[in-house]
C-alpha cells in the first residue's frame, strides 16, 4: 500500500490509464446524470471530439454525428441499469463520411455510479458482411434461375413445336380450302360461300396466321429472357474469364427491363469489334445492373416518379451505354439524363452505406459493389462526369491484360 | 422409296414433348420415320427389336437418365447417332452427357435446328459406306490426345489456369481441339455458335468447365496404337499453320476453318489407330475397302462440325471424288496437306478451285516455305 516505488500491477492507475489510451475503441465513462467523466483517445478519434471538450459535459448534448434514434430507444437516459448492446449506430463524420459504431454499455456498480460506454468501428466489417450477403443472394438467385430456366424450357419445347405445327397445318388447310372453293363454284357457289361465312371463315383465314406468328414471337421472347436470366446470374464462375461485354450488357438489360422501361429509353452504342475482356461475369453484370438502377433513379429524381400505370405520363429520360477499346482498356460508359451528383458528395459515393436514397430504395452498397468488382477484382478504374440537372456518366476502364500474376497472388493469399 | 427412309427415336419422360415433336416432324414423313419412348428401358427394348438411325434423348429422366441410356446405346448399337436434347444446365450432368452423346441440343430447341440436325445425322452414312467402320468410329468417345498434352492441361488447371495457355494447349492438340469444338458446336454450354478456333472456344468455355470435364474423364487421354502419335500431331500442326497462312492470303474469313480443317485433315488415321482391331492396312487405307479420309470426315460430321470443314477434310486427298460446295476451302486444305510436307510438292489440279490463279499457287508455295523454315 505504501510502497515507495509504484509496481506495475493491474491496480496501478498509471498502467490502466495507458491501457485506456492505447485502446483502438472508444471508452467513455458517464456518471449517474450522464455527464462525461472519462473520454479516451479512441473516443476522441471515433467521435471526433477532443477529451478536454467532452469532459464534464452531458453526453447527450455533445456534437457527435450520431443517429440518436436507436441510441435513445435502447438506452433512455443514456445510463442503463443493466448491460445493453447497441449493434448499429450510424455516424456521420465531420468530413461527411459514414461509418457504423457498435456499443456495449455497462453500468458501474449498482447503476447509481454511472456507466461505461465501449464502442468499436464496425463499418468496414458490416460493409463486407453486406457485400457477402449480396453475393450469397446472387449465388442463390443464380441457382434458382438455372432451375427455373429448366422448368420453363420443357413446356417451351412443346409449345414451340406445336405452334410450328399449327402454323404449317394452317397453311396447308388454307390451300386445301382454296381448292375446295374452286370446286364449289361448279356446284351451288352461293350456298357454299354462305356456309363458309357463317363460320366466319374470311376472318379466321385473315387472323389465324397473325395469331400464330405473334405466338411464335412471344415464345422467342420468353426463350430470350430465360436465356438472359441464366447468363446474368452465371453461377459457379468466380474468376475473371474472357467475356463478351456487349452481350453481357444486353443480357443485363433484358433481365432488368422492369427497372428502367417506365423511366427511360436505353440507347446502346456497343462497339461490335470489341474483343473478349477478362471479367468475373456475375460480378460485371451486377456492376452494370447497379449503374443502370442508379441511372434510372437519377432520372426519376429529375423527372418525377411515374407509378407505371400510365395515368400520369412523365417525359422519359435517356440512359446511354457505350463500349469501346482505348489504350489497352475496355471502356464501358453508362450515362443518364438524370439529376446529376452534387460535387460535394462525388468523392464519397463509393463508400459503403453512403446513400442519398430513402430507405427501401437503396442500401448504400450499389456503388461499393461496382468499386469492388471493377477496381479490386479486375484492377480497373472508374471515372465520373456529372453536371447538376443534366446527368452523369460512369466510365468503367477495364484492363484487357490484367496483371494475372497480381490477381493470382491476391487469390492465393486470401484463398488458401 | 421406303428403303431410304430413316428412323429416329425420341426419348423423353414428358409425353407432350414427344407428341409435339412428332407433329412438328410430320412434314418430313416421306423421308423420316419417327418413333418415341417414355424412358430408357422402353427405348432399349425398342432398339433390340428394330434398330434406328438416330436416338435423341432427354437428359433427366426417372430410373435411367439420358447419359446412361446413350452409354448403353453406344455399347449395344454403336452405329446409331446419339444426340442429347436437354434443358439441363447443371455442369456435372452436362459433362456426363458430353461423354455419351455425339451432339447436344438445348431445350427449347428451334424446330428448324432440330430438323436440320436430324437431317444431317441421317445423311452422315453417305460419307462412310463401310458399315463396320461406321460402327467403330461412332463408338469413339474422343480422339486420343498426344501423350503429355492432357497432363499439361491438368497442370495448368491446377495452377494459374491462364486462359491463354489453356487455349494454346488445346489448340495444338487435335484430340483436345476436336473434343472442345464438338461440345461448342451447339449452344449447350451457352457459348456462341459457329466458333471454329479451338483456342477461342476454350476461352469461352472457361477454366471451370474444363476442370469439370477433366475431373469427369471427358477430356481425352492418350491411347493411339501403332502410330507415332507425336510425329503425326506435328504434321497436323504444320498443316494447320500452313492452311491458315494460305487462307489469310486468299480469303481471311476462312482462316479459322482452314486451320481446324488442316489440324484435323488426317484425323481418320488417328481415329482408326484408337479403335480396337484396326490393322496397319486399314489405317493407311491400303485394304481398298475403307479409307481413313472418309472415316475422319464421318467422325467430324458426327460431332457436328460444320459442313465446310467436313468437306475439306473429306476432299483433301481425293478431291475429285465428291462435289465441292466449298471449293476454295477444299483447295486451301489440299494445298496445305501437300505443301506443308514439301513446298515443291505436286498439287492435284482437279483439287484446286479454278478461281485460284497460278500466281496465287506460287505465292502459296513461298508461304509454305516460310512456315517450314
Amino acid at each position: 500500500m505504501s510502497e515507495p516505488c509504484a509496481q506495475r500491477t493491474p491496480d496501478d492507475p498509471a498502467l490502466l490509464a495507458a491501457v485506456l489510451q492505447a485502446l483502438g475503441s472508444a471508452v467513455i465513462v458517464l456518471d449517474s446524470s450522464a455527464q462525461v467523466v472519462l473520454w479516451n483517445a479512441g473516443a476522441e478519434r471515433l467521435l471526433e471530439i477532443p477529451a478536454d471538450l467532452a469532459l464534464g459535459r452531458m453526453f447527450g448534448e455533445l456534437p457527435v454525428g450520431f443517429d440518436w434514434e436507436p441510441v435513445n430507444a435502447r438506452v433512455p437516459g443514456l445510463v442503463p441499469l443493466r448491460q445493453v448492446r447497441i449493434d448499429e449506430v450510424h455516424v456521420t463524420r465531420k468530413d461527411g463520411g459514414q461509418t457504423i459504431l457498435a456499443f456495449s454499455v455497462q453500468p458501474l456498480v449498482g447503476g447509481q455510479d454511472g456507466c461505461i460506454w465501449h464502442g468499436a468501428d464496425v463499418g468496414e466489417r458490416r460493409s463486407m458482411e453486406s457485400q457477402l450477403r449480396q453475393a450469397q443472394k446472387m449465388e442463390a438467385i443464380g441457382g434458382l434461375a438455372a432451375g427455373i430456366a429448366h422448368e420453363i424450357n420443357t413446356p417451351m419445347q412443346f409449345i414451340g413445336d406445336n405452334t410450328r405445327f399449327l402454323s404449317e397445318s394452317f397453311t396447308a388447310l388454307a390451300s386445301a380450302l382454296a381448292g375446295m372453293r374452286v370446286l364449289a363454284e361448279r356446284c351451288d357457289a352461293v350456298a357454299v360461300e354462305q356456309a363458309l361465312r357463317m363460320h366466319d371463315l374470311p376472318y379466321l383465314l385473315e387472323e389465324s396466321p397473325k395469331a400464330i406468328a405473334q405466338t411464335l414471337e412471344g415464345i422467342e421472347r420468353v426463350s430470350r429472357i430465360v436465356k438472359a436470366m441464366k447468363e446474368f446470374s452465371h453461377p459457379g464462375i468466380d474468376e475473371p474469364v474472357p467475356t463478351d461485354l456487349n452481350h453481357a450488357i444486353e443480357s443485363t438489360l433484358t433481365v432488368s427491363r422492369n427497372v428502367w422501361k417506365y423511366v427511360a429509353d436505353i440507347e446502346l452504342h456497343l462497339d461490335a469489334s470489341m474483343p473478349q475482356v477478362p471479367v468475373v461475369p456475375g460480378g460485371f453484370n451486377q456492376a452494370i445492373l447497379n449503374l443502370v438502377i442508379n441511372a434510372a433513379h437519377a432520372i426519376e429524381d429529375a423527372h418525377g416518379r411515374s407509378n407505371g400505370s400510365g395515368a400520369h405520363p412523365i417525359a422519359k429520360g435517356l440512359i446511354t451505354i457505350r463500349t469501346r477499346i482505348a489504350c489497352e482498356r475496355a471502356v464501358v460508359e453508362v450515362s443518364d439524363s438524370g439529376c446529376g451528383i452534387p460535387a460535394a458528395i462525388r468523392d464519397r459515393i463509393f463508400e459503403p452505406f453512403f446513400t442519398t436514397k430513402e430507405p427501401g430504395r437503396g442500401t448504400g452498397q450499389g456503388l461499393a459493389i461496382v468499386r469492388t468488382e471493377i477496381i479490386e477484382r479486375l484492377g480497373g478504374r472508374i471515372e465520373i462526369d456529372s453536371e447538376m440537372g443534366h446527368g452523369s456518366t460512369f466510365r468503367l476502364l477495364i484492363p484487357l491484360h490484367p496483371m494475372t500474376e497480381i490477381i493470382r497472388r491476391r487469390r492465393a493469399r486470401s484463398g488458401a | 422409296m421406303n428403303t431410304s427412309r430413316r428412323r429416329v427415336l425420341f426419348v423423353d419422360d414428358e409425353p407432350r414433348i414427344l407428341e409435339a415433336i412428332c407433329r412438328m416432324l410430320r412434314p418430313q414423313r416421306q423421308e423420316l420415320d419417327v418413333v418415341t419412348s417414355p424412358g430408357g428401358d422402353e427405348a432399349l427394348a425398342l432398339l433390340a427389336q428394330d434398330p434406328v438411325d438416330v436416338v435423341v434423348s432427354d437428359m433427366r429422366m426417372p430410373k435411367m437418365d439420358g447419359a446412361e441410356l446413350l452409354a448403353l446405346v453406344r455399347q449395344n448399337h454403336p452405329r446409331i447417332v446419339r444426340i442429347i436434347l436437354s434443358g439441363q444446365s447443371d455442369r456435372d450432368t452436362i459433362v456426363r452427357a458430353t461423354r455419351a452423346a455425339h451432339q447436344f441440343l438445348s431445350k427449347p430447341c428451334d424446330p428448324n435446328e432440330l430438323r436440320t440436325t436430324i437431317a444431317r445425322s441421317c445423311a452422315l452414312r453417305d460419307l462412310l459406306p463401310d458399315s463396320a467402320m461406321q460402327e467403330r468410329v461412332a463408338a469413339l468417345e474422343a480422339l486420343p490426345s498426344v501423350p503429355g498434352a492432357l497432363d499439361a492441361v491438368r497442370g495448368e488447371l491446377a495452377g494459374s489456369a491462364s486462359p491463354d495457355r489453356l487455349a494454346r494447349l488445346v489448340a495444338n492438340d487435335p484430340g483436345l481441339a476436336s473434343k472442345i469444338l464438338q461440345i461448342t458446336s451447339t449452344s449447350f454450354f451457352g457459348t456462341p455458335r459457329g466458333i471454329l478456333a479451338p483456342g477461342e472456344a476454350t476461352r469461352r468455355l472457361g477454366g471451370d468447365v474444363l476442370r469439370a470435364m477433366a475431373a469427369g474423364g471427358a477430356l481425352p487421354a492418350h491411347g493411339a496404337r501403332g502410330l507415332d502419335h507425336a510425329a503425326w500431331a506435328a504434321n497436323a500442326q504444320r498443316t494447320a499453320q500452313v492452311a491458315r497462312a494460305f487462307a489469310k492470303a486468299a480469303e481471311p474469313a476462312l482462316a479459322d476453318a482452314a486451320e481446324i480443317a488442316g489440324l484435323l485433315h488426317d484425323c481418320g488415321v488417328l481415329a482408326l489407330a484408337s479403335t480396337p482391331g484396326s490393322t496397319e492396312a486399314t489405317r493407311r487405307g491400303h485394304d481398298g475397302a475403307t479409307s481413313p479420309v472418309a472415316a475422319g470426315a464421318f467422325l467430324l460430321a458426327l460431332w457436328g462440325l460444320p459442313d465446310s470443314v467436313v468437306e475439306a477434310v473429306a476432299c483433301h486427298r481425293h478431291p475429285g471424288a465428291q462435289p465441292q460446295r466449298h471449293p476454295l476451302l477444299c483447295s486451301l486444305v489440299h494445298a496445305a496437306h501437300i505443301l506443308a510436307e514439301d513446298p515443291a510438292g505436286m498439287l492435284d489440279p482437279a483439287a484446286i478451285d479454278p478461281a485460284v490463279v497460278p500466281a496465287q499457287l506460287e505465292a502459296w508455295r513461298r508461304i509454305a516455305e516460310g512456315v517450314a523454315t
